[in-house]
């Protein structure tokens, strides 16, 4: 996949190029506003990356131009503004997801690939009836989970975390990531909360099972799946 | 109230004070054009005597008498034994003292003050000539007016202070109530003048500068609020950069050390978050919004999150929500509820109870031993902890950051030993706009 970073900190530009060359994307670095919004409106990329705070024209005025002129390719925007009018404002100039610094690599290689795959998941509204990993089924309409054909019951918002776990089934999941989405709220997760929840869940999905299907990625998050990967 | 009581009875003394001058000299009028007439009258008669003898002078005062020319005059002539020989009086008025010149006042047997001048005649006769005294009925008819007067402009005073203070508390109610609006909201709002030119319009002009200069200042203070989380969080950004780096290229022996590096700084970075967000929340930038909440539901997807946490040691969350609509941010309320339940599940003991009541109450309830008295009043402050040894990261700023949630909602953290048992609410700020604007005293108690 191909990627454009507009970054102004050469240290950072270079380091995160580096890890989304490691995962093998193809990245195209711009170091101002202007060099990265005329390369994002006169090539094609599949991604954008964008800092917000960035000399001249900044990450949410490229954002603004290139959304006016019909270019939607999915965006992603870092900055170190993390309240969450800041946040909404982002996300109203056209971004698809919003990271704040410091972040951890792994926590922008797991949104990139979520971003990445999403226009297949979330396009189509017929596709999401059944989500289904190995002998695990996720009825979304009757709002059901069966594991081996056999009925899991679960609360609300344990559903809601296995419904967001399956639909990127494969990918890592951050902490962060999952709280953003099964919380509709902007707040400071400060506890590893989340892994109690995600520990509750496991409970329930993969006790006394041989396959385990929600796995653990240290320092990261979790990834649903058939085998560790 | 006292002015409301106090100023028609001043108007009343200085009325009065000012009259009593004219009244003296109106008196002292009449009381001189009285005596010459009588001195004219006493001048007539002694010339009749002159002129007539004894028998001209009693015929002169029988006629005057009998004619009444004068209802009010009074004579009276005796002989050298006292006798009467003529006149409307039956004796001599025994009250009547006369000064060197003869003249002098009595009271009649039927009420009503006589003045009257004593005259010698030849053969040791006796003659009195007076007039009934016009000033005592004078007196009391002026007293009379004056009352009506007084009571009257006391009526008056007493409409005018009353309509006054009536307007002067309407408008200053108007402008607490507006001032409140702003606190409470829109900063770039402005006090309305009512272009009389008046003192109040003085005031608002005053109190619209202030405003102005605040807005001013807090919309720096919000760019500097920018500037800093941009210029603090780049520094960490290469910190953690460099030790993910080194993570990388690091042998597996020196994991541990460079990951709970990074944990730190993510600390660092939490408690950073939380200060420029307890800036921007007092500074007025967050904190704004204000959309109906269903604070029950808030409270409700707060100990959905959090209750795990308790239930891992053992303990219990217990739900008590009334529903309860409250304008407000919802997320900034999800971290205040966060905030406060964290701190039960922290450093409280025992199951926890969390409730929310219609008029927009919310508390927080566990079974521990509560806070040192001495310890309450400081809560909430920042960087403030009851018990530095406890050390947990970051609960220095919680409760800061949950009051000043609570204040930018228009309403007060209060904190609670209840002997079992701690207790934090969150309470509706009865604020200034509620209170008596002109008769406010007990204002600071409730603080």
């Amino acid at each position: 996949m191909r990627i454009l970073l507009v970054e102004d900190e050469t240290h950072t530009a270079e380091f995160v190029a580096r890890g989304l060359r490691e995962v093998g994307h193809r990245v195209d670095v711009a170091g101002s506003g202007r060099d990265g919004l005329f390369l994002a409106t006169t090539e094609t990329f599949d991604l954008l990356i964008l800092d917000r705070m960035l000399p001249v024209v900044d990450g949410l005025t490229i954002l603004r131009t290139l959304r006016a002129s019909q270019i939607h390719t999915p965006a992603l925007v870092l900055s170190a503004l993390a309240e969450v009018d800041q946040r909404v404002e982002g996300l109203k100039a056209g971004a698809d997801d919003y990271l704040v610094k410091p972040f951890a690599l792994v926590e922008l290689l797991a949104r990139v690939e979520a971003l990445l795959r999403r226009p297949a998941s979330s396009s189509t509204g017929t596709e999401g009836t059944l989500l289904r990993v190995a002998d695990l089924e996720l009825d979304r309409l009757e709002r059901t989970v069966r594991r081996g054909g056999e009925r899991i019951e679960l609360k609300p918002r344990e559903f809601q975390l296995l419904e967001y776990l399956l639909r990127h089934a494969g990918q890592v999941v951050t902490r962060t990531m999952l709280l953003e989405a099964v919380w509709d709220y902007h707040f400071d997760p400060r506890t590893n909360v989340i892994d109690v929840h995600v520990s509750n869940l496991r409970a329930k999905i993969d006790r006394g099972n041989t396959m385990p299907l929600i796995h653990t990625v240290r320092g990261v998050g979790y990834r649903l799946g058939p085998a560790d990967g | 109230m006292r002015l409301l009581v106090l100023s028609p009875l001043l108007v009343a003394a200085v009325a009065a004070l000012l009259l009593w001058p004219s009244w003296r000299e109106a008196v002292g009028h009449i009381e001189a054009e009285l005596r010459a007439a009588i001195e004219r009258e006493g001048w007539d008669l002694q010339v009749e005597f002159h002129e007539h003898g004894i028998e001209g002078l009693v015929a002169a005062i029988g006629e005057r008498v009998e004619r009444e020319l004068d209802p009010r005059a009074r004579y009276l002539l005796l002989d050298r034994d006292r006798e009467r020989l003529a006149g409307n009086l039956s004796q001599w008025p025994p009250d009547f003292s006369a000064d060197a010149e003869g003249y002098g006042h009595y009271a009649e047997a039927a009420g009503g003050a006589v003045a009257a001048r004593r005259l010698e005649l030849f053969g040791e006769r006796l003659l009195l000539v007076g007039r009934v005294s016009p000033v005592p009925a004078f007196e009391s008819a002026l007293a009379r007016r004056l009352l009506l007067a007084a009571l009257l402009l006391t009526a008056l005073a007493a409409l005018a202070t009353l309509w006054f203070a009536w307007r002067l508390r309407r408008r200053l109610g108007l402008l607490l109530h507006e001032a409140e609006e702003i606190r409470r909201g829109d900063l770039s709002r402005r006090l309305v003048a009512r272009g009389r030119g008046d003192e109040i319009d003085a005031l608002t002009d005053a109190f619209n500068r202030a405003f102005g200069d605040l807005e001013r200042l807090l919309s720096g203070a919000r760019e500097v609020g920018a500037h800093l989380a941009h210029d603090l969080r780049r520094p960490l950004q290469h910190a953690r950069r460099e030790i993910e780096e080194a993570l990388a290229a690091a042998p597996a022996e020196g994991h541990a050390a460079l990951e709970s590096g990074l944990a730190r700084l993510d600390e660092l970075d939490a408690t950073l978050g939380a200060l420029l967000r307890l800036g921007r929340i007092e500074s007025g930038g967050l904190g704004r919004t204000n959309e109906p909440v269903r604070l029950e539901e808030v409270v409700g997807d707060a100990i959905e999150l959090l209750a795990p946490l308790a239930e891992a040691q053992g303990r219990t969350v217990v739900a008590r929500l009334q529903p309860c609509t409250l304008a407000g941010d919802r997320h900034l309320l999800f971290q205040l509820v966060q905030n406060l339940l964290e701190n039960a599940i922290r450093h409280g003991q025992g199951s926890i109870e969390v409730g929310t009541r219609e008029d927009g109450t919310l508390w927080v309830r566990d079974e521990g031993p509560g806070v040192d008295p001495a310890d309450l009043p400081r809560l909430g402050e920042r960087f403030y902890r009851a018990d530095p040894a406890r050390g947990t990261p970051g609960s220095g700023i919680g409760l800061a950051l949950a009051r000043a949630i609570a204040e930018a909602h228009g309403c007060v953290l209060r904190f609670e030993n209840l002997d079992p048992g701690f207790r934090v609410s969150v309470c509706r700020d009865p604020g200034p706009g509620t209170q008596d604007p002109v008769a406010s005293s007990s204002r600071q108690a409730g603080g």
